[in-house]
């Protein structure tokens, strides 16, 4: 892990599947929260439309025997991640903290990192960000604007995090847990979602994660992603953490 | 502020002497700040959060709203919001993007010519509508025709006042989808005089629950709520999880993220039910103490004419036979057995269904099928089952003369009144109707003189408009909410504004009272509060008098007043009627957590005082429609009574219609609109790609055999009109049927399609025989390339 | 001297304090929805389900004895103890520590939980309709007996105290009809009262969409309602005052639960109507909301349960405390010198102490081979009064020395 250290929390999330409803409020809210731009029918008809957090939807077998599942994935926030080792300028990397960050006004655009990352998580701003008429006034201060031509994705709500820690900062304590939470995991209307320090033993996202039915995306493929799924549960009728 | 070379210079030489001076000033900062980024506007302030009622659908869940410098920035939900606690779902997440919808109506307009508007007054508006409502309800009465799609709560209380002070005209509501199965269950557990009643599934203690067609999570009852229910079955602090089995023909959001989804042949959910109800009574699995006790037709009977009817036992035992219904619904008798073992296993178990969507209410006959299995395992009000609870919402004070108004939610009266040549039509927030309307039916309300659209942004509704006013967003007004759709507990909420209502938007309950003042006599007598406010405090003084419930409270303090109330304590909130309303004004609401009865209702207010599964109140109503003089077996007409299932709808011409149309309701679109928001549309597909268009869903194997590809303009023809669409074809899907979203490209504003039909156009409505409600669940379709 | 004015100001000031602390102790009504809280957020609802809902692993604390007051909970807490720290353990759980304020809650709501009637069993009410032979006078919606009222007009009432209410104040009017219909007063047991009314609620069915409660009682008013009902006319509380002709209440041990309470009265009641005719005092009738005062008062009595010191020692001594516990002023041991507690002596902080210290104490013991000892609930009485003589809080000047070291 790059630049990690022991009084350092190291954030993750754990994604329940079996009590995600798929109702894309995660979606919605982190663009709300995150300024992200929204495409028109053109624009989205090309495939353009940023989604920092997607559901991804995977129809399974034939009929009668077809399933759907789906995944809400944001960045995975990998401890190795592959985006930050293609990076030319280093407008990406990865914090002491583990998250994986994206300095918009470093960014060239040159997105080798879209390519690289295995999730396909990262978003190139094809175009200049419009907001019609009054809509700026909807904007979320804390988040910048980002302009045509970078790559921007899913920041685990960084801008919260910076809130939390001035607010403790100034009042002279530690940073509470469930202070800081990114908007997804705020929204998530069945509290599917949970987010915490991996690396605390008591916190309920290392708990969760050592489940028997956590697993993580592409394992394989070494980026130690931070998010963690929890598999689906049994019709059985005892409720498994 | 452009910003150009020279004057990027002059700022930030400007900024940057300033600095080497010591005199920089925020203003000069500010400037700069303006010049480099405009969209910032305003220079951020304070952080506040405030709370509201989200009105994106009639459901209305509390959301608190993120302010900064008086500016809302951010949606979520309110804890302290019993129906929601702190979720919202996609829609409400997008609040921001309608309030500051850049299509906001922003001032009254009135037609100008063929395409143009004009924008007036206030003043000069409700004069008009003034004098046009003037005009008519001293020429004729009943010509004027309302239709509110804003869903329950006082303004709506306040229209229909108000329409009947000006002429004894009646408001028309959009259903909700529940009338056929709330009928159905006050035909058989009965309905108690001089109450208005509602019926509602206390589903967050459900510990199986059997949903026939209901699209779940896309939309049933009020999302925020289904969906943190969802949850609560799987959550793992739990000991059990509740097992849920979908039955539907097509794989939606819902069934795939059920147990199990059971592919059941369309029009065939009734059918399902009556096999499971043939497993329940052929292995004794049903709770034979309620039924001996406290159903009634269950055996065969004789009556006091001395006829003797079949019961229920004896119906399902010989036409219900697992095979039949197997070879009918396309479900596998193992299934059905095990499905119906699973339902009996334990208490808490629930059916719900048929469908129950507003385009879709489903037929009376399967909802009570659907009953029926509620009623073998004695969930009647029972923990987790279904019940009729009293429904109130906030009451309008009672004017001088106690007028007792009405409003009416059906849709064949509605049309009636459309085809009767109306002199006015008022559509308030009521563009789900025009889905709900043929073609030809659409084309008749252009015929109307005066037409006039209350609503917050441009949409297919204004397009028939002569008149609109403009309405404000929830945000922007007092807002009173109260229980939702299918939620067990009585609950009535009051938000205040946020920020100020924009432009010139105005709410509809302070415009009515408004129209009122200027129209005088009795209809001022009939609404004679200044504002809205001042509606709200005066209908809260009733509430205060309750000698149950509490104030809006953490889940702690629920938990704690459930606690005290198990054991018969309640402790008041209040001591007068002013801290109520300080009170209700500060915590959000009111609410009583305990009034589902969670004891298994026992005694019915039905003819028998039982539980009928033979409802002598439908028997009575089918005589008097002239079935009667019924010329068949006593069997037959046994039949018509009990819960059973109609025959399977079959294509009239399967050579040229040969697949079956669904139409579906999706969540971004809940309600048929919102089509307008950009955030909405693009969640709208989620296979991808299909966001801001018309598509519809095909099979592998039917579009495999008809040379059909993703991505390809299809034509969509029903026996009554074409439209076309973009082909989907998803893996998986149930082959024969083809799925159609209501909703698309909107039709009106800067992101408009114009010319794509909408999907009312090609649907052949199926009549309830009984209730003659539409559904509009077999049209059956052909599809080819375009 | 500047020492001893300065040592006499520490006196005062330290006394001043410790009257403060104790006063705000006394002054402090402990809460049962924090303890409610506190019950949750330590973990107990993991493991003790209360009125029928948290885990399964120990006992449903709103329906086990030992929650039937403070002193038998601490006992039985204490003599459970390393079984439970076992569990908890192999639970991978985290072992609770609790505060003073956070004790006390606890304690507030158990007895809160302890006190509540659960849901009758509607079925067995109606074998007990029967049986007890009410439905030849009484009808529910019209079926039954017309001699007495329709008791559809009571079923709205949600709680059973208002039940018995309702029954007590005709009492006087039942016998009168029961004698002239030769039918024996019906006496009921533990929780056929509740069962009976569940069973009228349920048949009375759909016309009671009202539900009457009652607010929380109050026992001080209770305690006022005991004399100006004439109560205390027959029934003394302690040696105090009080009549004799009852059994005095401070000394009958008590169902803990308001309904069974209430039939416990009800049993009573022709016994008492004789006797009050007797004595010349009106037959008390109530309000349901009075009559849970009184109960709630004569809940609370049974709390005070003076304990034995003389048999405190003995017992002290028969459980080997003595071998690492000191009990003289100056004595040194392998545990705390027990003369020295800084808190009082009650259940409620014995069982903290054992929470937050127990582990500890187990550990050591075990090394020593000492088994743990278990405690009745007298036992557990005696010890606390022993422990309360022993203390030296009676001799200021070491007091003084131990303030100023410790903090």
């Amino acid at each position: 892990m790059k630049g990690a250290r022991l009084d350092m929390p190291r954030w993750g999330m754990v994604i329940d599947l079996d009590k995600c409803t798929a109702c894309q409020a995660c979606v919605v809210a982190c663009q709300v929260e995150n300024n992200v731009a929204f495409m028109g029918p053109s624009e989205a008809q090309r495939g353009r439309a940023i989604f920092w957090m997607k559901l991804a939807a995977f129809p399974e077998g034939k009929f009668p025997e077809s399933k759907v599942r789906f995944m809400p994935m944001p960045c995975m926030h990998c401890d190795d991640p592959p985006c930050a080792k293609v990076c030319p300028v280093d407008a990406t990397n990865i914090t002491p903290d583990g998250i994986v960050r994206q300095i918009f006004s470093r960014c060239i655009g040159c997105r080798y990192c879209t390519t690289a990352c295995p999730y396909t998580r990262r978003y190139f701003n094809w175009y200049k960000p419009e907001w019609p008429g009054e809509s700026s006034m909807a904007l979320n201060p804390d988040v910048s604007v980002r302009p045509k031509g970078v790559v921007e994705k899913c920041t685990l709500c960084h801008h919260r995090l910076q809130n939390a820690r001035e607010k403790a900062i100034s009042e002279k304590r530690p940073l509470a847990p469930g202070e800081y939470i990114p908007a997804c995991v705020e929204s998530c209307p069945p509290k599917a979602m949970y987010f915490g320090d991996l690396d605390d033993p008591n916190s309920e996202v290392a708990q969760l994660s050592r489940s028997s039915r956590a697993f993580r995306l592409l394992e394989e493929l070494g980026t130690k992603p931070k998010v963690i799924y929890l598999r689906e549960g049994e019709r059985s009728g005892v409720n498994r953490s | 502020m452009k910003l150009d070379r020279r004057r990027f210079l002059f700022l930030s030489g400007g900024v940057a002497t300033g600095a080497a001076t010591g005199r920089l000033s925020l203003k000069a900062i500010g400037a700069f700040n303006e010049a480099l980024a405009p969209e910032m506007g305003a220079f951020p302030g304070d952080e506040k959060f405030a709370d509201s009622i989200c009105r994106m659908c009639p459901g209305g869940c509390g959301v608190r709203v993120r302010t900064v410098g008086d500016r809302p920035v951010k949606i979520d939900g309110n804890p302290l919001y019993p129906v929601n606690r702190s979720g919202v779902c996609p829609r409400g997440q997008a609040l921001l993007q309608w309030l500051y919808h850049p299509d906001r109506v922003m001032r009254p307009q009135i037609r100008n010519g063929e395409k143009g508007w004009e924008s007036v007054s206030w003043d000069k508006a409700l004069q008009l509508m003034a004098a046009k409502l003037d005009k008519v309800s001293s020429a004729k009465q009943k010509r004027v025709v309302a239709v509110s799609g804003r869903g329950a709560g006082l303004t709506r209380k306040l229209f229909a006042r108000f329409l009947h002070a000006s002429g004894a005209n009646m408001l028309f509501s959009l259903p909700t989808g529940m009338e056929t199965s709330e009928h159905a269950l006050q035909l058989m557990a009965g309905r108690t005089n001089g109450g208005s009643e509602r019926m509602a599934y206390d589903l967050e203690n459900s510990s199986c629950v059997l949903n026939f067609g209901c699209d779940l999570l896309e939309g049933w009852g009020t999302p925020a709520h289904t969906l943190r229910v969802f949850g609560q079955w799987r959550d793992t602090n739990r000991a059990k999880r509740t097992t849920l089995i979908h039955f539907d023909s097509k794989l939606s959001i819902s069934a795939a993220r059920a147990d199990q989804w059971v592919p059941t042949r369309p029009g065939t959910l009734g059918t399902a039910a009556l096999g499971i109800a043939f497993v329940l009574l052929s292995e004794n699995l049903y709770d034979g103490e309620f039924v001996d006790d406290n159903v009634f037709g269950f055996n065969d009977w004789t009556d006091t004419a001395g006829r003797s009817h079949v019961g229920f036992r004896t119906l399902v035992r010989e036409e219900y036979r697992l095979s039949r219904v197997s070879e009918l619904t396309g479900i596998p008798p193992a299934t059905l057995v095990k499905i119906a073992r699973e339902f009996a296993a334990g208490r808490g178990a629930v059916a719900i269904g048929p469908t129950q969507s507003p385009g879709q209410p489903g037929k009376l006959s399967d909802a009570m099928a659907i009953h029926s299995l509620n009623a073998l395992v004695g969930n009647i009000g029972a923990r987790g089952g279904v019940a009729l609870v009293p429904t109130d919402g906030w009451e309008l004070p009672a004017d001088a003369r106690g007028t007792e108004v009405t409003l009416s939610s059906s849709m064949e009266a509605l049309e009636t009144s459309l085809a009767g040549s109306p002199e006015v039509l008022i559509l308030d927030q009521a563009e789900s109707l025009l889905d709900l309307l043929s073609a030809a039916q659409r084309e008749k309300l252009r015929q109307i003189p005066f037409v006039v659209t209350i609503t917050t942004l441009q949409d297919s509704t204004t397009s028939y408009a002569t008149l609109i006013l403009p309405d404000c967003t929830s945000l922007e007004s007092w807002v009173d909410g109260q229980a939702p759709t299918a939620y067990p507990h009585e609950v009535l909420s009051i938000s205040e504004p946020v920020i100020a209502p924009r432009g010139e938007s105005k709410p509809f309950g302070d415009t009515l009272l408004s129209l009122a003042k200027i129209m005088g006599g009795s209809i001022t007598a009939a609404l004679p509060w200044k504002d809205l406010p001042e509606v709200l405090q005066a209908s809260s003084r009733r509430v205060a008098q309750n000698k149950r419930g509490y104030l809006f409270g953490t889940e702690v303090d629920e938990h704690w007043q459930r606690l005290l109330e198990r054991g018969g304590w309640w402790t008041s909130d209040w001591t007068s009627e002013e801290q109520f309303w300080t009170g209700i004004k500060e915590n959000g609401g009111w609410w009583d957590p305990v009034s589902w009865a969670a004891e298994p209702q026992r005694s019915f207010p039905t003819p028998s005082g039982r539980f009928e599964l033979y409802s002598h109140r439908l028997e009575e109503w089918l005589r008097q429609q002239g079935k009667g003089a019924f010329s068949g077996t006593v069997r037959d007409w046994d039949r018509q009574v009990l819960p059973h299932s109609d025959e399977v709808l079959v294509s009239a011409d399967s050579e040229r219609f040969p697949l079956l149309l669904h139409p579906s309701d999706q969540l971004p679109f809940f309600g048929n609109n919102g089509q307008e928001i950009a955030y909405l549309q693009q969640i709208s597909s989620l296979y991808g790609g299909m966001e801001w268009q018309r598509w519809v869903e095909l099979s592998p194997e039917d579009s495999h055999e008809r040379g059909i590809e993703s991505g390809d303009l299809v034509w969509v023809e029903s026996a009554v009109g074409k439209v076309r669409r973009v082909a989907l074809v998803v893996e998986g899907s149930t082959p024969g049927t083809v799925i159609a979203p209501r909703t698309g490209n909107p039709t009106t504003g800067r992101w408009a399609v114009h010319g794509e039909q909408r999907l009312a156009d090609i649907l052949v409505p199926v009549l309830d025989p009984v209730l003659k409600t539409r559904s509009s669940m077999a049209t059956y379709v052909n599809i080819y390339k375009a | 001297m500047t020492t001893n004015i300065a040592t006499r100001k520490h006196v005062l000031m330290t006394i001043a304090v410790s009257v403060a602390l104790a006063a705000c102790a006394l002054a402090r009504n402990p809460d049962p929805k924090v303890g409610m809280k506190v019950f949750w957020d330590k973990g107990c609802i993991h493991c003790h389900p209360v009125l029928g809902e948290g885990g399964n692993i120990g006992p449903d604390l709103s329906r086990s004895p030992s929650t039937a007051d403070g002193v038998e909970l601490a006992a039985a807490m204490w003599s459970h103890a390393p079984q439970m720290w076992q569990r908890i353990s192999q639970e991978s759980l985290q072992l609770p520590t609790f505060q003073a304020d956070e004790m006390e809650d606890l304690f507030a709501f158990l007895a809160m939980a302890r006190s509540f009637d659960e849901p009758g069993n509607a079925a067995a009410g109606m074998q007990l309709f029967r049986a007890k032979r009410c439905v030849e006078c009484h009808s529910i919606r019209g079926q039954g007996g017309k001699v007495g009222p329709d008791l559809a007009t009571v079923a709205s009432n949600r709680n059973p105290v208002a039940w018995v209410t309702a029954m007590w104040n005709h009492a006087p009017g039942m016998f009168r009809a029961l004698a002239v219909k030769g039918v024996q007063f019906p006496r009921f047991e533990r929780s056929e009262m509740v069962d009976l009314e569940s069973y009228i609620r349920s048949a009375a069915g759909a016309g009671t969409k009202q539900q009457i409660y009652l607010r929380p009682a109050a026992a001080g008013q209770g305690a006022v309602l005991f004399r100006t009902k004439q109560c205390i006319r027959c029934h003394s509380i302690g040696a105090a005052e009080g009549g004799r002709l009852g059994p005095d209440l401070s000394r009958v041990a008590l169902p803990r639960r308001f309904g069974e309470i209430a039939v416990v009265m009800w049993n009573h009641a022709p016994e008492m109507e004789r006797l009050v005719a007797a004595q010349s005092i009106p037959y008390p009738k109530f309000e349901a909301q009075e009559l849970a005062d009184v109960l709630s008062y004569l809940n609370s009595l049974s709390l005070n349960r003076p304990g034995n010191p003389t048999a405190g020692a003995a017992t002290f001594a028969a459980k080997g405390c003595t071998a690492c516990h000191a009990t003289t002023a100056s004595g040194k041991g392998v545990g705390p010198n027990l003369t020295r507690l800084q808190q009082s002596l009650t259940p409620v902080s014995i069982a903290r102490m054992m929470w937050n210290h127990g582990p500890a104490m187990l550990q050591r013991m075990e090394k020593s081979s000492i088994e743990w000892p278990a405690f009745n609930t007298k036992e557990l009485a005696d010890t606390l009064a022993y422990l309360a003589s022993i203390q030296a809080r009676s001799q200021p000047t070491s007091q003084l020395k131990i303030s100023a070291e410790e903090p």
